[in-house]
């Protein structure tokens, strides 16, 4: 038998190890992800009833036409009367990606509020996003009041970013 | 090295706490070590990841020394780290993920924590399983001791509480109010840390070298 060239050894060495890391990644995958999912979903659930609670939510994202960064769009009713919106909106942070839900009455124009659905920043620095008061629930969507944070500026800037995001969408579609 | 006796076993799990402390000796994984040491309850979640990864990593690459081709086998050592890191992260996301959360970019990061590919390529590539993992879970006890009384420290300075585990947490503010002081944020920003981790290096080394050297005196004495 020819002898194998030694750089074609190394490479089915590590080409055999890879399928095995992955075979052994997509089995665990396929437990946890369901789970997961689920997890997310309720998530989603509670952090929509925190803004706004007495509604029925529905996933209106194909309604309208989406400005970049808006992920969905959730419709809250009451009964069949449309009386608000909350927007997914993705911005990039200090360390990832961070979701935002962003919601705006449409009976007169206030915000709703904001909540940070997933982020990952710095602990104890930019996961202080999490439980700012940012200060906007009641405002009008043409106020630009906005609270920082000392210390977490990137994070707290990429929620301002959110925030303009879902105005800006809100603006299009209702005004 | 098969014959390896109890005593020496127990020692060497004993020096990953103590005479090779991978984070007060050795000072590697530091990044982790600042940035997660804010709160008791992610020190423990951290040091729960890093036990499983680095024993089974310790264990994994010890089984394969003597097939692993020698020019390749830092890449090996990665992949398989990365392998356990990922399970690690998608089995923390479905059972534990407010943990999940709170840990956020520092647990895909233990994939290139030093402590890991470290002890990979110093001890368990050229080692038995059993010493390897033996090796494993005294420098992960190390790790996390570390990072827990790390913890302990800047939480109670800087929040004045100590979280064990999500509502179970221990409320100290009240030796706050007795002395009429207030927990400062500063313990909790990285300079914080830094001093706090000082202090504590300077402390163990200091115990270590005064052991040491009873040690040898002791011997120098029984000639």
């Amino acid at each position: 038998m020819a002898k194998i060239p030694q750089p074609l050894k190394l490479g089915i060495f590590l080409f055999v190890l890879g399928t095995i890391c992955a075979a052994l990644l997509a089995t665990v995958n396929s437990f946890t992800s369901p789970i997961i999912e689920e997890a997310k979903s309720r998530q989603l659930a509670e952090t929509l009833g925190d803004l706004k609670s007495g509604v029925t939510f529905k996933d209106d994202t194909s309604t309208y036409t989406r400005l970049g960064g808006v992920r969905k769009i959730y419709g809250t009713y009451t009964g069949t009367d449309l009386n608000g919106v909350i927007y997914l909106v993705s911005v990039s942070g200090y360390g990832g990606v961070i979701e935002v839900l962003i919601g705006i009455n449409t009976e007169n124009d206030t915000m709703m509020g904001l909540k940070v659905l997933t982020q990952s920043e710095t602990p104890g620095i930019g996961t202080k996003i999490v439980d700012h008061d940012f200060g906007i629930a009641g405002d009008a969507v043409s106020s630009t009041e906005f609270t920082m944070i000392s210390g977490a500026t990137v994070s707290a800037n990429a929620v301002k970013q959110a925030l303009t995001i879902a105005k800006n969408q809100y603006n299009q579609d209702f005004n | 090295m098969s014959e390896m006796k109890e005593q020496s076993q127990w020692k060497n799990f004993l020096k990953g706490i103590f005479s090779e402390n991978p984070n007060l000796v050795a000072f590697l994984g530091m990044c982790p070590t600042l940035a997660v040491s804010t709160k008791v309850e992610s020190a423990l979640g951290m040091g729960i990841a890093v036990v499983f990864v680095l024993t089974m990593s310790n264990l994994i690459v010890s089984l394969i020394r003597k097939i692993v081709p020698n020019d390749i086998r830092i890449p090996v050592y990665i992949v398989v780290i990365a392998t356990l890191v990922t399970i690690v992260e998608m089995m923390m996301a479905a059972y534990l993920p407010e943990m999940y959360t709170t840990l956020g970019v520092f647990l895909p990061l233990v994939v290139v924590n030093c402590i890991i590919l470290g002890r990979a390529e110093a001890y368990a590539s050229k080692n038995t399983p059993l010493s390897s993992v033996v090796d494993a879970l005294g420098m992960a006890a190390g790790f996390t001791l570390t990072l827990i009384v790390l913890a302990i420290i800047r939480e109670f300075l800087g929040s004045g509480t100590i979280t064990i585990w999500q509502s179970f947490v221990i409320d100290l503010s009240g030796v706050y109010t007795a002395l009429r002081l207030s927990p400062t944020q500063f313990f909790l920003s990285p300079v914080g840390a830094f001093l706090v981790l000082g202090l504590l290096a300077g402390g163990i080394n200091a115990y270590t070298m005064d052991r040491s050297a009873k040690i040898a005196k002791n011997k120098a004495v029984a000639k």
